[in-house]
């Protein structure tokens, strides 16, 4: 055999090991979001259901449960959600019915494809450098690999949370731009997913546009010609013509009003009012002789800039680099496993030699990227309420396996001079440690998540349809309290109330909190006090221990998974 | 010559602004205090000399040395704790001297006397920065926690809670605006093997982690002339490029720099007062 074809057959050997380990790696990332999806956690919470019920009122009517056809924001629990999810979650219903496997269904299949879009993306960047060349597959398999563990990623991969669906998009976005800087149709299919991501989560409409500049003014030189720029923004213009009514619409703007840090909201009584404290201080410069003063540094006028916001904006922003919240224990119940952080701690050093190596010695073009998402994804989160906060930031997490993957193979290379028992007793912690750090995720995800957090995840509502569904011809009514949480679009989705019919009763007259008014068949979603029932009717009570008090007619007392009281059915004196 | 009179300004103005009203702001309990105080002022003028001792043996840049004292002036946490009776901010006096002796003989022994002197001085003057809890005895996970919470942004740049009824502790230990600084002064320390000052700094980290009085406790206090550094190193990698865009980024940052003193010093000077004076009962030392 000549040089060359020695050199191709090496090639296409590489390759077909290269695609073996992807496989073995996608089957692995198969395993860990499909394995008990839909049981594990045990329950749907509010905005998981009212997902799946939109997608199913979809599918049957093509309306959603407000009554609107096909719309571009779903209404939803009055937080007007992007339409991306739900329409994915149509044929998932389509196929499997409408559970809660079918519901998260849509999470767990584009994480999977996520874990392939990521191995594509860091060989396009990888391969960009010249002294990474030849390791840039090692580098794009690694970072794949922890994506597919990612505690983080399999948290939103197992659960009905679009911003999944939107980190897939996103990743596949900016893998299609860096590889449509050689192939221009791929450079259109980026603007295709840029202008879809607009549609996809609520960050993701900050983030993406941010992210697409950063390419542009990276690649300004390497842009394919005028043609293909000009078919570039005409597609993606397609998909701001269609978000700008959305972005100026005052209902889908009610999620920004209600979580953003400018205005404190009913819900958050211990948050500052900017305005008050503002006065307070003005006349205290005032009484204390230095109204001038006053006047310049708590100008009301300048509220929104005024510094405790841009304090606080900046604080909201920097704490998602916090490590105890990325490493030791997380952000709310819901979004981590219990005990347990977002990234496993043992990759906290290969994160850092990753950044520094990048950094110091791999800087060009291609690798600023990473570095640059790192930095956009947490910017939504600086403006609005609860930082840090996994779930608006989940752009990030591909920023980070590829950080991990790079330290790790900077790691190898260094380890790999040195003699050949530091190797092994080096290269062997590294295997132990995290072998632990991993079982440890496991047993606290699978173990621990359902019996410590079933009320976080609204365990007791299906149980309680079932219920309800099977004795409700006993009785005249059925009324269920409010403090069940939403329990209106429980009762949908878990009786599977026909669409067609709950939108010829009216359909959801509000998704707010506290709205009485939301009624199907023979249900009614509204607060009651037990001893003031009206005993003529015979009536079916759903509610929690508050509402239904020791004496009454117990039925059943559904139970949370660590024993405590979760909801109890009873019926009325009559 | 230019460099030292530069010096000599810097830090006579920071005395100056450490003893401008000393004895109203914040509020003195009794007028023997006011003594303790101008002995916590003195003792910036040898940190603000010492400081740029060291730094210009170490960095060899008279530039970053005269920047560090200038930082190291007007750093929130520095001036407010010049301005109380601090043992701290004499500790750190003393401890600037033995670095300045540690970090530049050659010799070995005369390292390890300037450290017992060090450690001998401290038991006598501030016994606290030696009450380190053994590892053994505290959970690696209370370590990790107080060690992190110590280089927290939070910690760095919106709560300085280490002194919690006496210092100002709705403000950083820096100002934000110095932020950008100090990333690039850790990278280019790193670039340029510069490892004593980001291992100083997470050593004095861990003691503070450590300490048996943590949160309440300010052993981190001595690590300011290594953060001033840090700031120092950072700005002069700005000013150094010829950029026209990075001279525009730097005025802007420079003007938000400005702001963001006055911010602070309106808040030292008129709301501090106030909100120290109802905790003055729960200080239970020389304040």
């Amino acid at each position: 055999m000549n040089i060359n074809s020695e050199r191709l057959y090496a090639k296409i050997s590489m390759m077909k090991k290269t695609g073996i380990i992807l496989i073995l790696i996608v089957i692995l990332g198969v395993i860990l979001r499909f394995f008990q999806l839909g049981r594990v956690p045990i329950s749907l919470e509010w905005d998981e259901v009212a997902l799946g019920y939109d997608a199913f009122s979809i599918l049957q009517t093509g309306k959603d449960q407000f009554g609107k056809a096909f719309p571009l924001t779903f209404r939803s629990l009055d937080d007007y959600k992007p339409p991306i999810y739900e329409y994915l979650t149509v044929p998932s219903i389509l196929f499997f019915g409408l559970s809660q496997f079918s519901t998260r269904f849509p999470s767990a299949f584009f994480g999977v494809l996520t874990i392939i879009a990521l191995y594509y993306l860091s060989l396009g960047i990888f391969k960009e450098i010249p002294n990474f060349r030849s390791k840039a597959v090692y580098i794009s398999l690694l970072a794949s690999f922890f994506l597919a563990i990612s505690p983080w990623h399999l948290q939103f991969s197992r659960a009905a949370f679009e911003v999944n669906v939107s980190t897939f998009i996103t990743t596949l976005a900016v893998t299609c731009f860096i590889y449509g800087l050689r192939s221009p149709r791929l450079f259109l299919v980026s603007a295709f997913l840029f202008g879809l991501d607009l549609f996809s989560y609520h960050s993701a409409r900050i983030v993406g546009p941010i992210l697409l500049l950063s390419l542009f003014l990276l690649f300004n030189r390497k842009l394919p010609g005028k043609m293909y720029l000009l078919s570039f923004f005409a597609i993606l213009s397609v998909f701001v013509f269609c978000f700008i009514p959305i972005l100026l619409s005052p209902d889908a703007q009610i999620r920004f009003k209600a979580t953003n840090i400018f205005n404190p909201g009913a819900r958050y009584l211990n948050e500052k009012d900017l305005e008050k404290d503002f006065l307070d201080e003005r006349l205290f410069d005032k009484k204390a002789g230095f109204e001038l003063a006053g006047k310049i540094f708590h100008n009301q006028r300048l509220i929104y800039f005024d510094y405790d916001t841009l304090k606080k904006a900046f604080y909201n922003y920097i704490s998602n680099f916090d490590f105890e919240y990325l490493f030791v224990k997380g952000d709310a119940p819901l979004h981590h496993a219990p005990g347990f952080g977002l990234l496993y701690i043992v990759s906290f050093p290969l994160v850092i030699i990753g950044l520094l190596y990048l950094l110091f010695k791999a800087l060009n073009r291609y690798t600023a990227i990473i570095p640059i998402w790192m930095l956009i994804s947490p910017i939504p989160n600086a403006v609005t309420r609860e930082a840090p906060h996994s779930v608006r930031t989940e752009l990030i997490v591909p920023a980070y396996q590829i950080f991990t993957a790079l330290g790790l193979v900077v790691l190898i290379l260094f380890v790999i001079k040195e003699s050949k028992w530091v190797r092994f007793i080096l290269i062997l912690s590294l295997v132990f440690l995290f072998l632990i750090n991993q079982s440890y995720y496991l047993h606290q995800y699978y173990v621990h998540t359902n019996i410590e957090l079933s009320e976080n995840w609204m365990y007791g509502r299906k149980e309680a349809v079932f219920f309800t569904e099977n004795n409700k011809k006993n009785y005249d009514k059925v009324i269920v309290s409010m403090k069940v949480d939403m329990p209106y679009i429980f009762w949908l989705f878990y009786s599977k109330y026909p669409p067609k019919t709950y939108l010829s009763e009216g359909g959801t007259v509000s998704g707010g909190f506290a709205d009485e008014r939301n009624h199907f068949d023979k249900y009614e979603f509204k607060n009651f006090t037990y001893d003031k029932l009206p005993h003529d009717q015979k009536l079916l009570l759903v509610g929690t221990p508050d509402d239904i008090p020791a004496n009454a007619n117990i039925l059943k007392t559904i139970y949370y998974l660590d024993g405590s009281i979760a909801l109890k059915i009873a019926e009325n004196s009559h | 010559m230019k460099i030292k009179i530069l010096l000599t300004v810097i830090i006579l103005f920071g005395f100056f602004i450490r003893i401008w009203r000393i004895d109203h702001i914040p509020p003195m309990v009794d007028r023997s205090i006011y003594f303790f105080r101008i002995v916590s002022s003195l003792s910036y003028i040898g940190s603000g000399f010492l400081l740029y001792i060291f730094t210009k043996r170490l960095m060899h840049f008279k530039r970053i040395a005269l920047l560090s004292a200038f930082i190291y002036t007007l750093l929130p946490w520095s001036f407010e704790q010049s301005r109380i009776t601090s043992l701290p901010n004499i500790a750190l006096f003393i401890f600037l001297i033995f670095l300045n002796f540690f970090t530049f003989n050659k010799q070995v022994i005369l390292k390890i006397i300037s450290l017992v002197f060090l450690i001998t001085v401290y038991f006598y003057l501030y016994p606290q920065v030696l009450n380190i809890v053994p590892v053994f005895k505290i959970q690696i996970s209370q370590i990790l926690h107080n060690f992190f919470s110590i280089l927290s942004p939070e910690f760095f740049l919106f709560k300085n809670n280490l002194y919690w009824w006496g210092g100002v502790r709705d403000w950083g230990i820096i100002n934000i605006s110095l932020l950008p600084f100090m990333v690039i002064g850790i990278l280019f320390l790193i670039e340029r093997k510069k490892y004593q000052i980001i291992i100083w700094t997470l050593l004095i980290a861990l003691c503070t982690a450590l300490n048996s009085d943590f949160p309440e406790t300010r052993v981190f206090y001595l690590s300011l002339p290594f953060i001033s550094v840090t700031i120092a190193t950072g700005i002069f990698k700005f000013i150094k490029k010829e950029s026209l865009k990075i001279r525009i980024i730097f005025l802007i940052l420079l003007a938000f720099y400005f702001y963001d003193l006055a911010q602070y010093f309106h808040y030292y000077l008129i709301h501090y007062p106030q909100q120290i004076s109802g905790n003055i009962s729960e200080i239970h030392e020389a304040f």
